[in-house]
């Protein structure tokens, strides 16, 4: 058990973005040590974590097939969708809902400094679905336009909240203030045991961000030089709190943000 | 004011203020706590008359609210309102208006006289669950919309 948890932890320190990692690894830890009272040999323990292990992974990609299923009936005939960076559940559910026959259009945030907004768009244009791409400044700009919000996340936290690419917390706002549903599409195995009470809670905080230049002792410095590695000190992924959440498309089912709560402590108490 | 005195023997840095002045106070809070008398089903606190107000004074300024609490004290009861149910003290405790040791009455001394004046004093109020940010107890951290889910689950 020691050396399957320092495995975790070893696995978890060496990705920089470790959230999603995190919950799958305890997920993990945890199936194992309540599935093996029944394990009577040491060979036969080996053997069994190895069939866990991947019946998770089996699990994993499965899972994405059932929440596509329960999330298509939140996409209605000639509804425009927006959507934030590129996840691959959302994807999957936009596919599976023009599988079905229903005409949509698909707004995607440009999602910088991952632009990975821009990858979303050509694999919504390729598979025939209408898609544009926004700034990701332009989202107050469009909101009226839109009849929901979908995104994916790397982590939902203990009360329901979301940790997903930075500009999803402001979307959420912005599509409160226009009264328009917001929309979470994530498999169970990443709900982690976290409760961040802000922003600056979240073990990936950039604590950088907060300082700012000492100019009265660096007059010597050239513009560039003052304004420094920016990209570095910027975060890189936000947390929604789940006030401004709609709903949540899991595989267990779709639950509101305190269901989250009641599914965790379920598995975990 | 036992508060007070428990924080300030430990050595903490404290300020005493009036519940007047809480939204001044909140300017330069990052965190509050609170203690409980009781949980309701619907996610709602039941505790010392004064603790709704402080947790609306810092929802509005999105400071988070932690509250302190046991699970023995999550009830399967729901309440909507403080009047519903609640308790009076004694009223006389509401004529002193001193700030020392020393009793003060003030301009309410007389009220036994006046046919057309009552004293109020209810001790507990009622908190929302959308004041409330985490309740933490000794299994861990929940949601205050988690404490059903905790009576079912050690049922």
């Amino acid at each position: 058990m020691e050396s399957l948890k320092d495995a975790s932890q070893k696995l978890k320190s060496s990705v920089k973005n470790s959230i999603s990692l995190s919950a799958g690894a305890d997920l993990f830890l945890r199936f194992v040590t309540r599935t093996s009272h029944d394990v009577t040999n040491f060979e036969a323990c080996k053997e069994h974590l190895m069939n866990s292990g991947k019946v998770l992974v089996e699990k994993a990609a499965a899972v994405r097939e059932k929440i596509g299923d329960l999330g298509v009936q939140f996409i209605k005939d000639d509804a425009t969708i927006l959507i934030h960076s590129y996840s691959r559940v959302v994807m999957l559910l936009l596919q599976r809902a023009a599988a079905c026959k229903k005409r949509f259009k698909v707004y995607v945030t440009e999602s910088r400094p991952s632009c990975l907004g821009i990858r979303a768009t050509k694999l919504l244009c390729k598979a025939g679905i209408p898609a544009t791409v926004i700034y990701d400044t332009a989202v107050g700009y469009i909101i009226d336009k839109v009849d929901a919000v979908f995104v994916g996340a790397e982590g939902v936290v203990e009360n329901g909240g979301l940790i997903n690419a930075i500009g999803t917390y402001q979307l959420a706002v912005v599509a409160k203030a226009a009264n328009k549903p917001f929309y979470a599409v994530i498999e169970s195995y990443k709900f982690v045991r976290l409760f961040p009470l802000n922003q600056y809670d979240l073990p990936t905080h950039t604590p950088d961000l907060l300082t700012f230049p000492d100019l009265e002792h660096h007059t010597d410095l050239s513009e560039d030089e003052i304004i420094g590695n920016y990209e570095a000190i910027n975060p890189s992924v936000d947390y929604t709190p789940p006030d401004y959440i709609t709903l949540l498309c899991t595989d267990l089912g779709v639950l509101t943000p305190s269901g989250v709560s009641d599914e965790l402590i379920k598995l975990y108490l | 004011k036992k508060l007070l005195n428990c924080l300030v023997n430990a050595g903490i840095n404290c300020t005493y203020a009036f519940l007047h002045a809480v939204g001044f106070a909140m300017r330069d809070v990052s965190k509050v706590f609170l203690g409980a008398h009781a949980f309701m089903s619907n996610g709602a606190l039941y505790s010392r008359v004064g603790t709704a107000m402080v947790a609306m004074m810092a929802k509005e300024k999105n400071i988070p609210v932690i509250i302190c609490c046991e699970t023995y004290k999550f009830t399967d009861k729901v309440q909507l309102d403080s009047f519903v149910m609640n308790e009076q003290g004694n009223p006389n405790d509401i004529v002193n208006i001193s700030t020392t040791l020393a009793p003060k009455p003030g301009l309410l001394s007389e009220w036994l006289n006046k046919p057309d004046l009552k004293l109020l004093n209810l001790l507990y109020d009622l908190t929302p669950s959308k004041y409330i940010t985490t309740v933490i107890t000794e299994v861990g951290m929940i949601p205050c919309t988690s404490v059903p889910v905790i009576l079912r689950e050690y049922k």
